[in-house]
């Protein structure tokens, strides 16, 4: 058993994924000349971008031990303000959209921390009530993004672009704080034994409140590049993400009983996830098999990551 | 001697005694806008309730094992689909049809006790993965619009009143209720079940099969799930998609008003009933408000919140 927190062994945790995505990419690859075309490469990191950067924030959620399953309605709630008000205020639309992500944290953080109630369920009780917002300001899909934002942001669907630059921006910071920072290191012991990092004087509240505040804030931005790219806003489009963030992160070997993972796992969990939807869709396997499919994975890699660990959770 | 302490056991808990007085709050609210009490008001209103009761129940009864279940909206929505596609509206189909969509169900509820017991997959991951499954399984194999409907002779389970005096779904809801009650605080395996749930260490080393019991409890709510489902079909009287889909947050919230404790070890069948009328009532009360749709999510959340805050409120000052 290595020891949980230290940073050289966890960088071997995402080499499952690592090794899943370059055997999916082969396999595409040799099946499909298109695979690894400029266009098809471009528009893969446009769909890694959403998923990688809310299943960060769901990562440092894992991380401290918590979870958070309402990073799919913050997102769904993100694209919908920025369906509503992106029209009137222009970018101003889009710093109010990560206020209303970290509002969402805040919200989780004083369940889990002043009424004391286990995270699993206080994010889950969010993520109705958040919903229900979104869908108060959107009752079904629409509204519109103004298309500058597309071609600010994605222009023509590159490879090297603005997506492919925040993914790496994100996961270097990442990276940084958990390697290097004191916070980053409260995280993982939080994760690793709660009192015991209590009694080393972590601030937990702190901590908590911190995590919640990061998942709230990345899935707001990973809201962002759903609307932007979808050019409008959707109540419901985030709910498949709370699963699929939780699945990238379990594939990139993180923990789910907390102190364990790193963040570039995570990173090939994400990549891992798209990519094998991609094979789907160049297989074109309909879009329901799709889906069932993804939650035979789902259990198939949790199958793999839980074995020899009993804590239950809930 | 004996007797006085099966009686004890009846005895109802100070939680599900505090979510029948916020009921009778409720109720009384609900009668004074009503202009006048009306028994048969009332017993309309537990009728229509009777498929989110049953479904409680079985919640319930998973977080008495210290799990949740994250599919029992999906696979009420399922039962419907089955139900209705193999009733095809021909009440000679009734036992085919009702047979097939409770061991469908039961398929459901063993798939999640193995995934959270044998493969150690935590029971609300391993749930919610299961229900992205099924709700994929059905729109697969329906195409997306689904065929069939339960014949109106059928329906009388909801629609019907015994002697004209209590409606047949929810004296279904109660003697499901009753046989629960005295499987878990009346017979031996009842009590190991609690045990496990209270203390899954101390239960093993009583030599009790917990991981067993735990797929039992699972099983058990996929198929009082399947049962909401049914019942749920006879109101609406046709087959489609997601019809049963709110049960998942709405039974965890009802459940949790009705005294359940995340932590496990807790049964009150009394609360889980009070809990299902409670947030039935608040909901109605949101439709006569003329709210949108949305209001009930918001709803909900803020109901499990306040009543988890109360809970740990409570248990703080007791401590």
């Amino acid at each position: 058993m290595q020891p949980r927190g230290s940073v050289r062994p966890n960088l071997m945790l995402g080499l499952p994924a690592l090794l899943l995505a370059l055997a999916i990419g082969a396999i595409a690859t040799t099946w499909s000349g298109d695979f690894i075309s400029a266009g098809n490469l471009g528009n893969l990191v446009n769909r890694v971008l959403p998923l990688a950067i809310a299943a960060l924030g769901e990562a440092v959620v894992l991380f401290a031990g918590r979870i958070d399953l309402s990073v799919g309605s913050v997102i769904s709630l993100s694209t919908a303000i920025l369906g509503v008000t992106s029209a009137q205020l222009g970018w101003l639309s889009i710093p109010l959209v990560i206020l209303a992500g970290l509002a969402c944290g805040a919200f989780n953080a004083a369940g889990v921390i002043l009424l004391r109630i286990n995270p699993l369920i206080m994010t889950l009780a969010t993520s109705a009530v958040v919903k229900g917002i979104a869908l108060l300001l959107l009752p079904s899909p629409g509204g519109e993004v103004d298309y500058g934002f597309y071609d600010a942001f994605y222009g023509q669907d590159q490879f090297f672009g603005w997506p492919l630059l925040l993914i790496a921006c994100a996961f270097a910071a990442a990276f940084a704080i958990f390697g290097f920072t004191h916070f980053g290191r409260s995280i993982y012991a939080l994760g690793s034994d709660g009192r015991a990092a209590f009694a080393n004087g972590v601030n937990v509240p702190g901590i908590d409140l911190s995590v919640f505040l990061i998942s709230g804030g990345l899935a707001a931005v990973a809201g962002l590049a759903v609307g932007i790219k979808i050019l409008s806003g959707d109540p419901l489009i985030g709910d498949s993400f709370t699963l699929d963030a939780i699945a990238a992160a379990v594939l990139g070997g993180v923990a789910l009983q907390g102190g364990r993972g790193s963040v570039f796992g995570v990173l090939a969990g994400a990549i891992a996830l798209v990519l094998i939807g991609n094979a789907f869709n160049l297989l074109e396997l309909n879009t329901n098999l799709q889906q069932i499919a993804k939650g035979l994975i789902f259990v198939a890699a949790l199958m793999l990551f839980m074995r020899g660990r009993s804590r239950s959770l809930a | 001697m004996t007797v006085a302490i099966y009686l004890d056991r009846l005895r109802p808990a100070g939680a599900s005694l505090r979510a029948m007085a916020l009921l009778l709050l409720l109720l009384a609210a609900f009668f004074i806008s009503a202009r006048g009490f009306s028994s048969i008001l009332l017993l309309d209103n537990i009728r229509q309730a009777a498929p989110l009761g049953v479904v409680v129940a079985g919640q319930a009864l998973v977080l008495m094992m210290g799990r949740l279940d994250l599919s029992v909206g999906a696979t009420a929505s399922m039962a419907n689909i089955v139900l209705c596609s193999i009733f095809n509206s021909d009440m000679a189909n009734l036992v085919p049809a009702v047979t097939a969509t409770l061991a469908a169900g039961a398929l459901v509820g063993l798939a999640n006790g193995i995934m959270s017991t044998k493969l150690r997959i935590p029971a609300f991951l391993a749930t919610l993965a299961s229900s992205l499954i099924i709700a994929g399984l059905v729109v697969f194999f329906t195409n997306g619009s689904p065929r069939g409907a339960v014949p109106p002779a059928f329906r009388v389970i909801t629609e019907g009143w015994l002697f004209g005096v209590a409606p047949y779904s929810a004296l279904i809801w109660l003697v499901l209720l009753v046989a629960l009650l005295l499987l878990v605080h009346f017979t031996m395996l009842g009590r190991k079940m609690i045990l496990s749930g209270a203390n899954v260490v101390a239960a093993r080393h009583s030599g009790i099969p917990s991981d067993g019991l735990i797929i039992l409890s699972f099983v058990l709510c996929s198929v009082l799930a399947s049962i909401g489902g049914i019942l749920l079909s006879a109101i609406t009287g046709m087959a489609s998609i997601g019809v049963g889909n709110n049960f998942t947050l709405d039974s965890i919230a009802a459940a949790v008003i009705g005294g359940a404790l995340f932590a496990g070890g807790v049964f009150l069948p009394l609360g889980a009933m009070a809990g299902a009328l409670i947030l039935f009532f608040v909901q109605s009360l949101l439709y006569v408000l003329a709210l949108p749709p949305a209001a009930k999510f918001i709803v909900q959340g803020l109901i499990i919140i306040l009543a988890l805050a109360l809970a740990n409120l409570k248990q703080e000052r007791s401590q």
